[in-house]
Protein backbone atom coordinates (compact mmCIF):
# COMPACT_ATOMS: atom_id res chain seq x y z
CA UNK A 1 0.00 0.00 0.00
CA UNK A 2 2.64 2.36 1.28
CA UNK A 3 3.46 3.20 -2.72
CA UNK A 4 6.67 5.53 -2.90
CA UNK A 5 6.37 8.47 -5.60
CA UNK A 6 9.50 8.38 -7.30
CA UNK A 7 9.47 11.44 -9.28
CA UNK A 8 12.69 12.78 -9.59
CA UNK A 9 11.13 16.74 -10.08
CA UNK A 10 10.45 16.65 -6.79
CA UNK A 11 13.69 15.61 -5.05
CA UNK A 12 16.37 17.97 -3.67
CA UNK A 13 17.05 21.56 -3.88
CA UNK A 14 15.53 21.31 -7.58
CA UNK A 15 12.04 20.87 -5.76
CA UNK A 16 12.46 24.46 -4.49
CA UNK A 17 10.19 26.17 -7.41
CA UNK A 18 7.90 23.35 -7.15
CA UNK A 19 6.52 23.53 -3.44
CA UNK A 20 3.63 25.45 -3.52
CA UNK A 21 0.33 23.91 -2.71
CA UNK A 22 -2.59 24.13 -5.35
CA UNK A 23 -5.97 25.73 -3.76
CA UNK A 24 -8.45 23.22 -3.23
CA UNK A 25 -11.88 23.71 -4.10
CA UNK A 26 -15.18 21.82 -4.13
CA UNK A 27 -18.95 20.91 -5.60
CA UNK A 28 -20.99 18.71 -3.62
CA UNK A 29 -22.83 16.36 -5.78
CA UNK A 30 -26.17 15.53 -3.83
CA UNK A 31 -29.23 13.53 -4.67
CA UNK A 32 -30.83 10.25 -4.29
CA UNK A 33 -29.19 6.63 -3.80
CA UNK A 34 -29.05 5.41 -7.47
CA UNK A 35 -29.89 8.68 -9.70
CA UNK A 36 -25.93 8.72 -10.96
CA UNK A 37 -24.03 10.46 -8.32
CA UNK A 38 -20.71 8.34 -9.09
CA UNK A 39 -21.37 7.99 -12.30
CA UNK A 40 -21.75 12.30 -13.15
CA UNK A 41 -18.22 12.42 -10.96
CA UNK A 42 -16.64 9.82 -12.63
CA UNK A 43 -17.59 11.08 -16.23
CA UNK A 44 -15.52 14.12 -15.86
CA UNK A 45 -13.08 13.37 -12.95
CA UNK A 46 -8.98 12.90 -14.06
CA UNK A 47 -9.04 9.80 -11.83
CA UNK A 48 -11.56 7.09 -11.15
CA UNK A 49 -13.41 7.84 -8.40
CA UNK A 50 -12.15 7.32 -4.86
CA UNK A 51 -14.15 6.41 -2.11
CA UNK A 52 -13.98 7.63 1.55
CA UNK A 53 -15.28 7.02 4.80
CA UNK A 54 -16.30 9.06 7.74
CA UNK A 55 -17.70 7.71 10.95
CA UNK A 56 -21.06 7.94 11.31
CA UNK A 57 -19.85 8.98 15.37
CA UNK A 58 -18.48 12.11 14.18
CA UNK A 59 -21.98 13.55 14.48
CA UNK A 60 -21.28 13.32 18.33
CA UNK A 61 -18.28 15.32 18.44
CA UNK A 62 -19.18 16.74 21.84
CA UNK A 63 -17.03 13.87 23.06
CA UNK A 64 -12.80 14.47 23.08
CA UNK A 65 -12.68 11.33 23.23
CA UNK A 66 -14.19 7.54 22.33
CA UNK A 67 -15.93 6.17 25.34
CA UNK A 68 -18.62 3.48 25.57
CA UNK A 69 -21.69 6.04 24.45
CA UNK A 70 -19.88 6.27 20.96
CA UNK A 71 -19.94 2.37 20.72
CA UNK A 72 -20.90 2.88 16.84
CA UNK A 73 -17.92 4.22 15.90
CA UNK A 74 -16.90 1.04 13.51
CA UNK A 75 -20.27 2.38 11.45
CA UNK A 76 -18.84 4.19 8.50
CA UNK A 77 -20.52 6.56 5.54
CA UNK A 78 -18.74 6.11 2.67
CA UNK A 79 -18.23 9.08 -0.36
CA UNK A 80 -16.80 9.05 -3.72
CA UNK A 81 -15.31 11.49 -5.25
CA UNK A 82 -13.24 12.87 -8.28
CA UNK A 83 -10.72 15.42 -9.12
CA UNK A 84 -10.36 17.82 -11.72
CA UNK A 85 -7.19 19.79 -12.17
CA UNK A 86 -7.63 23.50 -13.32
CA UNK A 87 -5.48 26.15 -15.00
CA UNK A 88 -1.61 25.96 -14.19
CA UNK A 89 -2.29 23.15 -11.59
CA UNK A 90 -2.70 25.65 -9.14
CA UNK A 91 -6.33 24.78 -8.30
CA UNK A 92 -7.65 21.32 -7.29
CA UNK A 93 -11.51 20.76 -7.85
CA UNK A 94 -12.79 17.89 -5.83
CA UNK A 95 -16.15 16.61 -6.80
CA UNK A 96 -18.04 14.87 -3.35
CA UNK A 97 -20.84 12.64 -4.15
CA UNK A 98 -22.80 12.47 -1.01
CA UNK A 99 -25.77 10.22 0.49
CA UNK A 100 -28.82 11.73 0.36
CA UNK A 101 -30.79 10.47 3.63
CA UNK A 102 -31.29 13.62 6.10
CA UNK A 103 -29.78 10.74 8.24
CA UNK A 104 -26.35 12.01 6.99
CA UNK A 105 -26.82 15.57 6.93
CA UNK A 106 -23.98 15.95 9.52
CA UNK A 107 -21.40 14.98 6.93
CA UNK A 108 -23.30 17.76 4.96
CA UNK A 109 -22.14 20.35 7.19
CA UNK A 110 -19.04 20.06 6.73
CA UNK A 111 -19.09 19.09 3.04
CA UNK A 112 -20.71 22.63 2.40
CA UNK A 113 -18.59 24.67 4.56
CA UNK A 114 -16.22 26.47 2.10
CA UNK A 115 -17.70 24.68 -1.27
CA UNK A 116 -19.00 26.40 -4.17
CA UNK A 117 -21.86 24.76 -4.06
CA UNK A 118 -23.85 21.61 -4.84
CA UNK A 119 -25.07 19.96 -8.00
CA UNK A 120 -28.52 18.56 -6.76
CA UNK A 121 -28.97 14.97 -9.17
CA UNK A 122 -32.82 14.03 -10.08
CA UNK A 123 -34.16 10.89 -11.27
CA UNK A 124 -37.66 12.05 -12.41
CA UNK A 125 -38.93 8.57 -11.85
CA UNK A 126 -38.29 8.98 -7.68
CA UNK A 127 -38.31 13.23 -7.13
CA UNK A 128 -39.27 12.80 -3.43
CA UNK A 129 -35.68 11.15 -3.14
CA UNK A 130 -34.52 14.64 -3.46
CA UNK A 131 -36.36 16.60 -1.22
CA UNK A 132 -34.23 16.61 1.16
CA UNK A 133 -30.91 17.75 -0.76
CA UNK A 134 -32.98 20.70 -1.49
CA UNK A 135 -34.32 21.89 1.72
CA UNK A 136 -30.54 21.48 3.17
CA UNK A 137 -29.22 23.70 0.39
CA UNK A 138 -32.30 26.14 0.34
CA UNK A 139 -32.15 26.50 3.69
CA UNK A 140 -28.23 27.50 4.14
CA UNK A 141 -28.28 29.47 1.39
CA UNK A 142 -25.70 26.94 -0.34
CA UNK A 143 -25.83 28.17 -4.35
CA UNK A 144 -27.26 25.00 -6.00
CA UNK A 145 -28.56 23.69 -9.29
CA UNK A 146 -30.79 20.88 -9.90
CA UNK A 147 -29.75 18.76 -12.86
CA UNK A 148 -32.54 16.19 -14.09
CA UNK A 149 -30.71 12.84 -15.27
CA UNK A 150 -31.96 11.57 -18.82
CA UNK A 151 -30.02 8.44 -18.30
CA UNK A 152 -32.75 5.94 -19.19
CA UNK A 153 -33.89 8.47 -22.14
CA UNK A 154 -37.12 9.12 -21.51
CA UNK A 155 -38.26 12.57 -20.61
CA UNK A 156 -41.72 12.17 -19.80
CA UNK A 157 -41.64 15.25 -17.67
CA UNK A 158 -40.91 18.83 -18.80
CA UNK A 159 -38.91 20.96 -16.67
CA UNK A 160 -41.47 23.03 -15.57
CA UNK A 161 -43.56 20.21 -13.96
CA UNK A 162 -40.48 19.52 -12.26
CA UNK A 163 -39.93 22.89 -10.72
CA UNK A 164 -43.61 22.82 -9.64
CA UNK A 165 -43.17 19.44 -7.92
CA UNK A 166 -39.95 20.73 -6.51
CA UNK A 167 -41.54 23.91 -5.10
CA UNK A 168 -38.03 25.09 -6.34
CA UNK A 169 -37.79 28.72 -6.75
CA UNK A 170 -37.23 30.41 -10.23
CA UNK A 171 -33.71 31.35 -9.28
CA UNK A 172 -32.22 27.73 -9.15
CA UNK A 173 -30.90 26.99 -12.58
CA UNK A 174 -32.41 23.48 -13.76
CA UNK A 175 -31.58 21.72 -16.76
CA UNK A 176 -31.47 18.31 -18.32
CA UNK A 177 -28.18 16.42 -17.76
CA UNK A 178 -26.62 13.11 -19.05
CA UNK A 179 -24.30 11.95 -16.25
CA UNK A 180 -22.95 9.62 -18.17
CA UNK A 181 -21.29 12.77 -20.72
CA UNK A 182 -18.05 14.82 -20.02
CA UNK A 183 -19.29 17.47 -21.46
CA UNK A 184 -22.80 17.54 -20.22
CA UNK A 185 -21.39 17.07 -16.88
CA UNK A 186 -18.77 20.20 -17.48
CA UNK A 187 -22.22 22.77 -18.66
CA UNK A 188 -23.66 21.43 -15.07
CA UNK A 189 -20.67 22.33 -13.07
CA UNK A 190 -20.06 25.85 -15.23
CA UNK A 191 -23.87 26.28 -14.90
CA UNK A 192 -23.28 25.88 -10.67
CA UNK A 193 -20.13 28.18 -10.93
CA UNK A 194 -22.08 30.84 -12.67
CA UNK A 195 -24.71 30.71 -10.57
CA UNK A 196 -22.32 30.70 -7.80
CA UNK A 197 -20.26 33.96 -9.20
CA UNK A 198 -23.69 35.52 -9.50
CA UNK A 199 -25.35 35.23 -6.01
CA UNK A 200 -21.54 36.24 -4.65
CA UNK A 201 -21.69 38.94 -6.36
CA UNK A 202 -25.06 39.97 -5.30
CA UNK B 1 -21.13 3.00 -13.73
CA UNK B 2 -23.54 2.27 -10.82
CA UNK B 3 -23.73 4.78 -7.64
CA UNK B 4 -21.71 3.27 -5.13
CA UNK B 5 -24.08 1.25 -2.66
CA UNK B 6 -24.22 3.55 0.17
CA UNK B 7 -27.96 3.25 0.70
CA UNK B 8 -26.69 1.82 4.14
CA UNK B 9 -23.61 2.07 6.14
CA UNK B 10 -21.68 -0.87 6.85
CA UNK B 11 -20.95 -1.96 9.77
CA UNK B 12 -17.04 -3.49 9.75
CA UNK B 13 -15.27 -6.14 11.33
CA UNK B 14 -11.57 -4.10 11.59
CA UNK B 15 -9.92 -2.28 14.38
CA UNK B 16 -11.52 0.36 16.39
CA UNK B 17 -10.94 3.06 13.79
CA UNK B 18 -9.83 5.71 16.64
CA UNK B 19 -7.80 3.15 17.72
CA UNK B 20 -4.78 3.95 15.71
CA UNK B 21 -5.39 8.24 17.20
CA UNK B 22 -5.19 6.67 21.17
CA UNK B 23 -8.80 7.40 20.82
CA UNK B 24 -8.11 11.08 20.28
CA UNK B 25 -11.36 12.67 17.83
CA UNK B 26 -9.78 15.76 17.32
CA UNK B 27 -6.75 17.39 15.13
CA UNK B 28 -4.67 19.43 16.54
CA UNK B 29 -5.28 21.92 14.03
CA UNK B 30 -8.09 22.50 11.59
CA UNK B 31 -8.31 20.52 8.33
CA UNK B 32 -11.27 20.23 6.16
CA UNK B 33 -11.99 17.64 4.33
CA UNK B 34 -10.07 18.89 0.60
CA UNK B 35 -7.55 20.76 2.23
CA UNK B 36 -4.45 19.58 -0.19
CA UNK B 37 -0.78 18.74 1.82
CA UNK B 38 2.55 17.89 0.84
CA UNK B 39 5.66 17.32 2.54
CA UNK B 40 7.01 20.52 3.72
CA UNK B 41 10.63 21.77 2.35
CA UNK B 42 13.17 21.53 4.67
CA UNK B 43 11.19 19.73 6.82
CA UNK B 44 12.74 19.18 10.70
CA UNK B 45 13.57 15.80 11.69
CA UNK B 46 10.60 14.32 13.59
CA UNK B 47 11.77 14.30 17.11
CA UNK B 48 9.66 10.81 17.71
CA UNK B 49 9.20 7.68 16.32
CA UNK B 50 7.07 7.88 12.78
CA UNK B 51 4.41 5.38 12.79
CA UNK B 52 3.62 2.97 9.74
CA UNK B 53 0.36 5.05 8.60
CA UNK B 54 1.87 8.30 9.12
CA UNK B 55 5.00 7.07 6.93
CA UNK B 56 2.90 5.79 4.32
CA UNK B 57 0.79 9.57 4.78
CA UNK B 58 4.50 11.40 4.31
CA UNK B 59 5.79 9.09 1.19
CA UNK B 60 1.96 9.70 -0.04
CA UNK B 61 2.51 13.25 -0.05
CA UNK B 62 5.28 13.73 -1.63
CA UNK B 63 3.38 15.61 -4.19
CA UNK B 64 0.39 17.84 -3.24
CA UNK B 65 -2.82 14.98 -1.84
CA UNK B 66 -5.85 16.19 -0.49
CA UNK B 67 -7.15 14.96 2.98
CA UNK B 68 -10.03 13.14 1.19
CA UNK B 69 -7.31 11.01 -1.22
CA UNK B 70 -5.03 9.99 1.88
CA UNK B 71 -8.26 8.51 3.70
CA UNK B 72 -9.10 6.71 0.57
CA UNK B 73 -5.98 5.18 -0.27
CA UNK B 74 -4.81 3.94 3.47
CA UNK B 75 -8.80 2.62 3.76
CA UNK B 76 -8.82 4.92 6.95
CA UNK B 77 -11.97 6.58 8.03
CA UNK B 78 -11.56 10.43 7.61
CA UNK B 79 -11.50 11.34 11.03
CA UNK B 80 -8.65 9.47 12.04
CA UNK B 81 -6.42 10.32 9.12
CA UNK B 82 -7.16 14.27 10.59
CA UNK B 83 -6.02 13.50 13.32
CA UNK B 84 -2.64 11.68 12.05
CA UNK B 85 -2.63 14.96 9.65
CA UNK B 86 -2.92 17.35 12.31
CA UNK B 87 0.05 15.94 14.10
CA UNK B 88 2.54 16.26 11.10
CA UNK B 89 1.57 19.74 10.38
CA UNK B 90 1.81 21.04 13.62
CA UNK B 91 5.22 19.17 13.88
CA UNK B 92 5.69 20.65 10.67
CA UNK B 93 6.50 17.79 8.26
CA UNK B 94 3.42 18.45 6.48
CA UNK B 95 2.70 21.90 4.76
CA UNK B 96 -1.50 22.49 3.92
CA UNK B 97 -3.05 24.28 1.34
CA UNK B 98 -4.53 27.96 2.72
CA UNK B 99 -7.47 27.32 5.29
CA UNK B 100 -10.77 29.23 3.54
CA UNK B 101 -12.13 30.85 6.64
CA UNK B 102 -15.38 31.79 4.39
CA UNK B 103 -18.22 30.09 3.80
CA UNK B 104 -17.76 29.97 -0.10
CA UNK B 105 -14.58 30.76 -2.35
CA UNK B 106 -14.28 34.76 -3.19
CA UNK B 107 -15.16 35.74 -6.45
CA UNK B 108 -12.00 35.90 -7.47
CA UNK B 109 -11.36 31.97 -7.62
CA UNK B 110 -14.65 31.53 -8.83
CA UNK B 111 -13.89 33.01 -11.84
CA UNK B 112 -10.65 31.55 -12.18
CA UNK B 113 -12.57 27.85 -11.62
CA UNK B 114 -14.92 29.33 -14.00
CA UNK B 115 -11.76 29.68 -16.94
CA UNK B 116 -10.15 26.55 -15.79
CA UNK B 117 -13.47 24.39 -16.57
CA UNK B 118 -14.25 26.24 -20.11
CA UNK B 119 -10.81 25.55 -20.95
CA UNK B 120 -11.74 21.90 -20.21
Amino acid sequence: MASRHCDPTVDGASATADQKVPIPVKIVVAGGFGVGKTTFVGSISEIDPLRTEAAMTQASEAFDAVNESTDKSATTVAMDFGRITLGNDDLILYLFGTPGQPRFHFLWDELVRGAIGAVVIVDTGRLADSFSAVDYFEGRGVPFVVAVNCFHGAMTHDLDAIRQALALSERVPMFFTDARERSSTRDALLTLVQHALAQATG
Amino acid sequence: MNDSPYSEPQPRLRIRPYALTRGRTRAAVDIPLETIVRVAPNAPASGRDIGPDERTILDLAAQPISLAELSAHLRMVIGVVRVLVGDLVAEGLLTRSAIQTTNQPDASILERVLNGLKAL
